[in-house]
């Protein structure tokens, strides 16, 4: 028998014996969705395909940077990549990092056996050291194959892009294996760091705390990665630096430069003293992901059966509504104005991604704070100032017309399909009910006090009232053809045109937070001019009625699943 | 209690069904008076929950058309809607609402009066043994918990037509005893009803007609005597068997036992 076939046989007959079937089956369980229905996730070969993406695309983009044709046009004639590519490693570091964070926080409730697997193998003859055993081996290989896929396209073309005109082979292998041993590392690091911290708080809290808490813990790091990928545009410049700003050797990405740069032989000296607490980092978290996991096990998965409701229950849930709700006229707008405020605040997936966008807003609004208050305090507030509340409302905007967009029990719509008229509905009233409670409650009330504080009440209601009629334009905005009750719709296909989402969300950044607060600063020099406030907001109001009702006619009703347009359309001129 | 004098409430003219080329429902026709509760039986497989589906204006049909009151239901959807109370086969719940926020959503969308919703969510949940367990998310609740959240919200606006597809399933004894009775009330009051169910001795006991279908085909309709006395068996399981063309049930028991000895 040829060897081939031999080690095929070998692979599935192995495959077949009990435990690695087990550890295949805590590998797939993690990769799955809640419920077949659920569209916003996806197979593990999509989620994989969509992890390494980006790395490849980053890789490419950097070619402009190393053509030694581009540097020579340029006039650059001595350029060394070793130094010269400080920033581009630490980006790469930190972007494995965040994306294997938010993998291990997505998919942290598969993570660990639940009441599901307690229920299909509790009763099958399977001792629990094996049920545990074969659950961390599957953990640990995902976290080997998240490091690898996440990192495979960058570890395939950075090096080449880097080395390819400038060096010999050896180097190019060189470079390779060291950018494929750091990056992995970190990735490897972040999820086990990640993964040690849930069976910690599962391990020390009780079931319905841990549930309760979890959910912040993760909100936490989501934001704490989006911060770590805010510092690759700084970082690097002060790690050249380090004695100067010591606090910046705390940060684990760093670790993993120093690491980069040791093997490459061309650390400082205060990064070769660092490198050493890459591998210890690895080695403790995953030390700890061993120990926690094993305790948290033993209290938790062995005691499924002794809880009544399982891990998720809550003993209560009552949530008052916003009392304006009560005011709306319409049936249909307060049904669902109510039920999408319960499903956002009540879903964990949503409040995470809802978690990164606001984290993505605190980021950029703290650096922009950061500097402008490093400044002598104006006498009325500059643009830097006033950009900040509208940094924070752009952003927690856009996260939730994202949400919307997620399906919540997508099973659970029929009552709307037997109940609703498709063809009138207020959906997008709706909608804009919820963003317009979050933003009032969480950045225009706090805004308004904040700048009562430090300037006076006519600033604090101007800015106020800035805020919410550029909020509410931006909302009508997003708005825009919207038929769907928030969360009651299968996944969109926004997936095909990503990039240009995210261009858009760049230059709608732009123009909201920079011209939006020159303008506002302009009109606070002389209060008067806020009148032109008024025509202003009629005439945007203006346009996107015309355009919402150019589009409207198209395509009007209530959908409940949303699908890709046909990239080929058959016209059947035939008549047949 | 069935009105047959008067005119129908509920008609199904010629329904047919086709996935992908294939006859779910074929050519099936029936009419249901105020009063009547037309059991809806048959193997799985057979067409039931897509009839119940085009009935409950969920799905539509290939062919043929549903009648509400004479009217085509597809004319005003909407209005047909309103007075329907449905309770579809798997209770699929929003599970982080609680019962009484998921009765307050289906009573809002329904355009009840506030106080009116209020009030008749509190007595049915009490009646059903469900008021203290009003707040508690759906997620912490039984199958049975769920069901009667189900029937609470299909009739709580006072329906014109009621479809219960498999209403009883996960029910304890004294649940499901209530909720016949409740359905004999309303049978009394007028209503027309559709009731699914795969056990055959409540639908003998809450059913006055009977509507048994195979492989998408009406093979039996009428009174449950008239059905009876068509095949000449006293007992409704053995004229389902006989219409149903059911496979021998002892022969099969035998095989399975065979391999589970072998």
């Amino acid at each position: 028998m040829p060897i081939k076939s031999q080690a095929a046989s070998w692979l599935r007959s192995t495959l077949e014996r009990p435990f690695p079937r087990l550890v295949a089956h805590f590998a797939a369980t993690i990769f799955e969705g809640e419920t077949a229905a659920d569209d916003a996730e996806m197979g593990a070969g999509g989620l994989l395909g969509l992890l390494a993406v980006p790395g490849g695309f980053l890789s490419l983009m950097l070619f402009d940077k190393y053509s030694s044709l581009l540097q020579w046009l340029r006039g650059v004639r001595h350029f060394n990549i070793y130094t010269e590519s400080l920033p581009d490693k630490y980006f790469f570091i930190v972007f494995s990092m965040a994306i294997t964070g938010a993998v291990a926080v997505l998919k942290w409730d598969r993570i660990l056996p639940g009441r599901r697997d307690f229920a299909n193998l509790a009763p099958l003859p399977i001792s629990a050291r094996r049920i545990f055993a074969a659950n961390l081996l599957a953990i640990l290989i995902i976290a080997g194959v998240f490091a690898v896929d996440v990192n495979a396209a960058s570890v395939v073309l950075y090096p080449f892009v880097v080395v390819a005109n400038r060096g010999t082979v050896g180097e190019l292998v060189r470079f390779d294996a060291v950018h494929a041993c750091c990056v992995m590392l970190a990735s490897l690091f972040t999820f086990l760091a990640c993964f040690s911290i849930m069976s910690a708080l599962m391990a020390l809290l009780p079931y319905r705390l841990f549930r309760r808490v979890s959910l912040y813990v993760r909100v936490v790091i989501v934001i704490a990665l989006v911060t770590l990928f805010a510092t690759s545009y700084a970082v690097p410049a002060l790690v050249q630096h380090l004695p100067a700003s010591p606090e910046v050797a705390l940060l684990p990405p760093v670790w993993y430069l120093a690491l980069y740069q040791s093997l490459q032989g061309h650390a400082t000296p205060e990064l070769a003293r660092l490198s050493p607490l890459a591998m210890r980092a690895v080695l403790i978290a995953l030390a700890s992901a061993l120990l926690l996991s094993a305790l948290s096990y033993r209290r938790c998965f062995m005691r499924i059966s002794e809880s009544s409701g399982g891990p998720l229950m809550r003993r209560r849930a009552i949530l008052r509504l916003p009392a304006v709700f009560a005011l709306l006229k319409s049936h249909f707008q307060r049904a669902c104005s109510g039920f999408a405020i319960r499903a956002l605040v009540r879903s964990e997936k949503h409040c995470i991604v809802l978690g990164g966008f606001a984290g993505m807003g605190l980021v950029a609004a703290s650096e922009t704070a950061l500097s402008a208050f490093a400044q002598p305090k104006p006498t009325i507030p500059d643009a830097d100032l006033l950009s900040i509340a509208l940094i924070l409302a752009y952003f927690t905007i856009c996260g939730l017309r994202f949400v919307f967009e997620m399906p919540v029990e997508l099973d659970a719509n029929w009552v709307f399909q037997v109940i609703l008229d498709p063809d009138r509905h207020e959906s997008a009233a709706a909608a804009r009910n919820v963003i317009l409670t979050v933003i009032v409650a969480a950045i225009v009330v706090p805004s308004l006090a904040v700048y009562w504080m430090l300037w006076d009440w006519r600033v604090a209601v101007l800015h106020a009232a800035y805020l919410l009629a550029l909020s509410l334009l931006l909302t009508e905005g997003l708005l825009v053809g919207f038929r769907k009750i928030p969360f009651t719709c299968s996944f969109p296909p926004f997936r095909n045109h990503v990039v240009m989402l995210v261009v858009l969300g760049v230059i709608g950044y732009s123009f909201f937070t920079g011209t939006g607060s020159e303008i506002e600063h302009w009109m606070m020099l002389h209060p008067l001019r806020f009148l032109w406030l008024i025509p202003a907001a009629a005439a945007a109001c203006d346009v996107l009625r015309r355009f919402r009702n150019e589009i409207a006619p198209v395509d009007a009703s209530l959908i409940y699943r949303d699908q890709a347009k046909a990239t080929v359309t058959t016209l059947d001129l035939s008549g047949n | 209690m069935s009105t047959t004098s008067q005119p129908a409430v509920l008609e199904a003219i010629h329904l047919s069904k086709t996935y992908a080329g294939r006859p779910a429902v074929d050519n099936v026709s029936f009419s249901i008076h105020p009063g009547e509760v037309l059991g809806y039986l048959g193997p799985n497989g057979s067409g039931k929950s897509t009839t119940v589906k085009m009935l409950a204006g969920l799905l539509s049909p290939t062919s043929g058309q549903i009648l509400f009151r004479s009217e085509r239901i597809s004319h005003d959807l909407v209005s047909y809607k309103r007075r329907l109370g449905y309770v579809p086969e798997e209770a699929n719940l929003y599970s982080f609402l609680s019962g009484w926020e998921y009765l307050d959503l289906v009573g809002t969308l329904r355009g009840m009066d506030r106080k009116q919703l209020a009030h008749k969510s509190a007595v049915m949940l009490e009646g059903l043994s469900l008021y203290p367990h009003r707040h508690t998310p759906i997620s912490a609740y039984s199958k049975g918990m769920r069901q009667r959240i189900l029937l609470i919200a299909a009739l709580m606006h006072d329906p014109e037509v009621v479809i219960l597809d498999e209403p009883f399933s996960g029910l304890d004894v004294i649940s499901a005893l209530i909720i016949r009775k409740v359905i004999a009330q309303l049978a009394v009051q007028g209503k027309a009803i559709v009731f699914c169910s795969p056990v055959l001795e409540v639908v003998e006991k809450v059913c006055s007609h009977l509507l048994i279908l195979r492989r998408g085909v009406v093979v039996a309709h009428g009174s449950i005597e008239e059905i009876r006395s068509g095949t000449v068996m006293p007992a409704l399981e053995d004229t389902f068997l006989h219409l149903t063309e059911q496979v021998d049930a002892d022969k099969v028991a035998g095989s399975i036992l065979a391999a589970i000895h072998s």
